[in-house]
């Protein structure tokens, strides 16, 4: 055999593993130019799925878009990848290759100003200035938080609220009367929880683990009610200054709750089986979000009588948890796709579908204009209460899992169980996470 | 000419596969390790920044520190118990074949599974430490040994240490070919059965267990899912170890380039150690 010989065959089997390599991304191709240039198909990687709170709604906004008039002639190619945190990681991977989907759903933490600078996503400002009756639906703040010198980059599709879910039924057992809208004070709150634990009751579910959200919750509103510099610090992004009065005497409370006021599995405990304590009604309360509320009258994660004992009120000091969300983005890059995944924006958030997600998630609406109709109450007794109360909060403030670089609240999480054993002191805890935000570049 | 042509053939194909999925990449890691590289901005060569950083950081130290303790237990715990059942189960005790399947259970489940499993099993509120708990009296303190981290790095250390299956395996495998012969003079010549196993089988499976420790070691520098699923590296840094560390700085503070910096002294600490291993072991020595 020759020396050509040889490069033919050599160069024959390379053809056939490139083109092995590449048949995926041919019939793609294909998919999305199917109807003569007319057709758009988007690609979306999607997390609300499987058991996610949110999964039926966005089911139902992917089936039904294509049918609407704003989705004529759009195709999806979704991908479904569980779990918020696996998409949050996947997302900022494909940041760094440039394989983006089209649409980029928000995870609910702020990449909007790494987003931007990578150049990436789309302006969105032309269409919104293009449908002012569309633009003037958002609350002013909500945009403004998903805009950056002026040009927004993100429509958001929620407001995030969190407040004190409670057992009435166990507060009644330790001798305590619910409060009208919130305890007046932290102390207030901690002689509740003195009062439970000496009626054999847990006060609260709290965890470490994975961000540690429901201690989050705490943390933050302590901050968030402790004065005016806690409630700024709590509704800045990505606040670097941590060694701060406000955060060190919070984080001194929060000792104090995982030592004394928690279940046993608190410390190192991840949030699902922090939550099923609450739902089990083996602890009196939780603090956390509409989005659980559908967990409550689960029967296979709550007790069956667990519904009509819930009873809802502000943190102390008539605090909440109030962030207008962090919105879908664009990374789609020719005009056609950018048109079609602005038109689902748009579908996403017509004052319908608002309302819709409302039911369907105890999603709050972002905007204002979204009339929560009158049976809702009835039929949502504990949304609707949570609704009642968000308007007589007199602190708002942002939660730490969406403001706080990860790395930070990664810190907070994997430092918690040392600061609830004694082996770091609030104060060096504070300045730990001072030092890793400042490394973030 | 033509057995060489055919030679060429046969490694093209894997050759071209290594280029494209180990060799590329390993070149990217590389040279992105002298870069200033972030999530969301492109590679700008920075020189030698990325590895001063981890010399001063401490949890870059605690991360080596306890990926070393971990190869070394590994190593010599986790190869020894292998080989220990391997030894046993060749004499073909009574239920040996049972015993043999049974063992091979904790490596056929998913690691993810696996630590999964072991966090609720020793939860205080949920898993079979409760009633241990309970033992000590109604009111001892309850210990979350993935919570604290004065147990967490011998609560995870605990869910693999004991489990060698793979070792048993590869053992039992070079076991049964040597020859019965070699067995049989020695049994004449009065030789125990602890004399055999260790005067005629260990300096025999000296190759084997060379590779036994090598796969040992190599698992505990890529060791990640368990520590991921469990404690995520802490309480404070005492799980953390080099894959962790990688992943947190890569996902957690967008640093492409300080995570390919560990990434390239994971790769050379690897290498060493299979070197160093390999000369210990004298692998590819024959028997002698």
């Amino acid at each position: 055999m020759n020396k050509i010989s040889k490069c033919v065959i050599i160069s024959v089997i390379c053809a056939l593993l490139i083109a092995g390599c590449s048949s995926k991304s041919n019939i793609q191709t294909s998919s999305g130019n199917a109807g003569g240039g007319k057709q758009v198909t988007l690609n979306v990687l999607n997390y609300h799925v499987g058991e996610d709170y949110a999964a039926p709604f966005f089911k139902k906004l992917f089936d039904e878009f294509p049918n609407s008039d704003l989705g004529k002639g759009v195709k999806f190619n979704l991908q479904e990848i569980p779990t918020t945190d696996a998409y949050a990681q996947k997302v900022k991977v494909l940041f760094a290759t440039g394989d983006l989907p089209d649409i980029v759903l928000t995870t609910g933490n702020y990449i909007l100003d790494l987003a931007v600078k990578s150049g990436k996503i789309a302006d969105l400002t032309p269409y919104f200035d293009a449908d002012p009756a569309w633009k003037s639906s958002f609350d002013p703040d909500a945009l403004e938080r998903n805009s950056i010198n002026g040009k927004i980059y993100a429509v958001p599709n929620q407001k995030e609220i969190a407040m004190i879910f409670f057992n009435k039924a166990l507060f009644k057992k330790a001798g305590i009367e619910p409060p009208e809208t919130s305890f007046a004070s932290w102390d207030e709150f901690f002689a509740a929880c003195d009062k439970l634990k000496a009626a054999g009751i847990t006060p609260i579910s709290l965890d470490t683990n994975d961000f540690a959200w429901l201690s989050s919750m705490f943390l933050g509103a302590m901050v968030g009610t402790a004065n005016e510099a806690g409630n700024q610090f709590m509704n800045t992004m990505k606040p670097t200054n941590f060694n701060t009065p406000e955060v060190v005497d919070a984080l001194k409370n929060l000792k104090t709750m995982l030592a004394r006021y928690t279940t046993k599995d608190a410390v190192g405990g991840k949030y699902d089986p922090m939550a099923a304590h609450f739902l089990m009604g083996e602890v009196a309360m939780i603090a956390n979000g509409p989005w659980m509320v559908p967990d409550f009258s689960n029967k296979e994660k709550a007790t069956p009588d667990l519904p009509e004992q819930i009873g809802v009120m502000l943190f102390p000091k008539d605090g909440m948890v109030s962030v207008p969300g962090t919105g879908d983005m664009v990374a789609a890059g020719d005009k056609n796709k950018i048109d079609a995944a602005v038109n689902f924006l748009k579908y996403e958030t017509t004052l319908d579908n608002q309302i819709t997600s409302l039911k369907m998630t105890g999603i709050i609406p972002v905007s204002p204009q979204a009339v929560v109709p009158d049976d809702f109450n009835k039929e949502n007794p504990i949304v609707g209460r949570m609704l009642e109360l968000s308007t007589k909060a007199k602190y708002l403030f942002g939660e730490n899992q969406a403001n706080w670089y990860q790395n930070t609240l990664d810190t907070l999480s994997r430092q918690l169980p040392e600061l609830a054993f004694d082996k770091i002191t609030p104060e060096e805890l504070a300045k730990q996470l001072e030092e890793v935000a400042q490394k973030n570049k | 000419m033509a057995k060489r042509l055919w030679v060429l053939l046969f490694v093209t194909p894997c050759l071209l596969m290594f280029i494209v999925f180990i060799g590329i990449p390993l070149v990217n890691v590389t040279w992105t390790s002298f870069a200033d590289y972030t999530t969301f901005s492109p590679p700008i060569l920075s020189g030698l920044g990325n590895y001063r950083e981890l010399l001063h950081d401490r949890s870059f130290w605690q991360a080596f520190q306890n990926t070393l303790l971990w190869v070394l237990m590994q190593c010599t715990v986790g190869v020894s118990v292998g080989c220990i059942v391997a030894l046993l189960l060749f004499r073909k005790p009574f239920g040996w074949k049972f015993f043999r399947a049974v063992y091979m259970i904790p490596s056929i489940i998913p690691t993810v599974a696996t630590g999964i499993m072991f966090y609720l099993l020793l939860n205080p509120e949920l898993g079979i430490i409760k009633p241990l708990q309970y033992l000590a009296g109604p009111h001892s303190p309850a210990i979350n040994p993935f919570g604290n981290s004065s147990y967490a790095f011998w609560a995870l250390t605990l869910t693999w240490l004991f489990y060698s299956a793979v070792s048993t395996i590869i053992i039992m495998a070079e076991l049964g070919t040597i020859s019965d012969a070699l067995l049989e003079a020695a049994k004449i010549d009065g030789a125990t059965r602890f004399q055999i196993d260790l005067h005629i089988l260990l300096p025999l499976l000296r190759n084997i267990l060379g590779t036994c420790v090598i796969l040992a070691a190599v698992g505990m520098i890529t060791q990640f899912d368990t520590i991921y699923v469990t404690t995520r590296g802490g309480p404070g840094s005492s799980t953390l170890n080099l894959s962790v560390f990688l992943y947190n700085t890569a996902t957690l503070d967008n640093n492409y380039g300080l995570a390919n910096a560990i990434s390239v002294v994971q790769i050379l600490v690897g290498l060493i150690l299979v070197l160093l291993i390999g000369r210990a072991f004298k692998l590819g020595d024959s028997h002698g």
